[in-house]
């Protein structure tokens, strides 16, 4: 499948946001086309975890809409959930269990196309002398770094990130934003959110500012 | 399917790293049932007649006391929203947790229940009958449960809001399950007791999936 530059992916139209009496954001326009990043900027408690809940379709925005490919995401919930991959502030790593089990579930759960193997995706990770060690007793670096073995797996088109960057070395920032740039290369899509500033290289990206659509 | 498997799989490995609180509830239920003749007497005839009625009230509020584990710490940790983000249908994904709690708390509780009864004089006559209610109402306690459960999530102390959400959908099963052990003990015909439970059953279990699906989607909200 060729990918067309000028095809727009992923579009929110007049999204307006609220959390408890508060208007966090209103009449907010995107789109996002394949290959491109977005990145969400704004202070603390601006609504940019939750404009990516709404999103990932998780909430429910109280005006306007997200389209994937020109469809309401909630129209086709089910393909839409298929080529999505979303990492949210919290880890989702279960602190009962060693990080081979965790990773099991992760090969469980998630649609992959090879047959990769918990000790290769450790690998990736740098958590390879790690395995049995249980997640409780996990640095939150090494937590996030058991969570963000997803994006070594996924297939998906598109990835939501959410602050995909805390807590993680340089290092492995380094090895993250690698992977991002080849995922934009192939044709997908992704929306993040970072304190931190993230290195894209020449990948087109987008800058989404959220005070922009502050209610006055 | 394999979704629901997966999930089943997941669900019980964790139970079992955390045994040690689901043991809370079984430990409560033991204490409790073996309290009964120590503390009101330890008279044969009397106690007979309560162990019914001791011993489903203490089952009932030991399931109470594990609702909460359901869903819980994954929605603290985030695990909950992955879940509910996967592709597949979420019936079967919520199916699969319910089914997880109940053997992990309703199962054990039907084994414990014919050993305490001894305890309390339990006409032996009527522990079949005993066993047979909790199989099928456990599941009944386990699936009311986790609509409440769903609905407070997002609450701070969500705990004590969702018992008393619960409770009054309790009653119905603990009524029909104790007249149905009543009955046995006294030698009266107790099938249409075990044909109301059995259809509460089969209609909590068709419906209830999906009333939990829309509370956790007004949980996220």
């Amino acid at each position: 499948m060729s990918v067309n530059p000028l095809e727009i992916k992923l579009s929110g139209h007049s999204l307006t946001c609220e959390r408890g009496e508060r208007v966090l954001i209103k009449n907010l326009e995107f789109s996002v086309r394949d290959g491109q990043a977005m990145i969400i900027q704004g202070s603390n408690g601006a609504g940019k975890t939750s404009l990516l809940r709404i999103i990932t379709g998780l909430s429910q925005a109280t005006q306007g809409s997200v389209t994937w490919n020109n469809q309401n995401i909630e129209s086709i919930a089910e393909e839409y959930q298929q080529s999505l991959l979303y990492i949210g502030h919290l880890a989702a790593v279960k602190r009962e269990l060693t990080v081979r089990e965790n990773l099991q579930l992760l090969l469980r759960f998630w649609p992959q196309d090879n047959n990769c193997l918990v000790t290769e995706l450790a690998e990736q990770v740098g958590l390879r002398q790690r395995l049995s060690v249980s997640c409780s007793r996990l640095s939150a670096g090494q937590q996030r770094r058991v969570s963000l073995a997803r994006l070594f797996i996924s297939t998906q088109k598109l990835w939501v990130l959410d602050e995909p960057l805390t807590a993680i070395d340089v290092d492995f920032i380094q090895v993250i934003e690698k992977r991002l740039q080849n995922h934009l290369k192939s044709g997908g899509t992704a929306i993040l959110t970072t304190h931190r500033g993230i290195e894209l290289g020449e990948m087109p990206t987008l800058n989404l500012d959220l005070s922009r659509y502050e209610p006055h | 399917m394999r979704l629901f498997y997966s999930i089943l799989y997941r669900d019980l490995l964790l139970a079992i790293r955390r045994r040690r609180e689901l043991a809370n509830p079984l430990v409560f239920f033991v204490i409790v049932v073996s309290l009964f003749p120590l503390g009101v007497s330890p008279d044969k005839e009397l106690l007979s007649q309560m162990a019914p009625g001791v011993i489903w009230v203490t089952a009932l509020l030991a399931t109470l006391m594990s609702m909460d584990a359901m869903f819980r710490s994954d929605y603290d940790d985030g695990s909950l929203e992955q879940l509910l983000l996967l592709p597949g249908p979420k019936v079967l994904l919520i199916g699969a947790k319910i089914t997880a709690h109940w053997i992990s708390i309703g199962l054990p509780l039907v084994i414990l229940a014919p050993i305490m009864s001894l305890l309390l004089y339990f006409p032996t006559h009527a522990i079949g009958s005993l066993v047979i209610t909790l199989l099928i109402s456990t599941p009944i306690l386990s699936l009311l449960g986790a609509v409440g459960v769903a609905l407070t999530l997002s609450l701070r102390s969500g705990g004590i809001l969702s018992s008393l959400l619960i409770l009054p959908f309790y009653i119905p099963v603990l009524i029909f399950s104790t007249m149905a052990i009543n009955a046995s003990a006294n030698q009266l015909p107790v099938s249409g007791y075990y044909a109301l439970l059995g259809a509460f059953f089969i209609i909590s279990a068709l419906l209830i999936p999906f009333a939990v699906v829309a509370a956790l989607k007004v949980s996220y909200n």
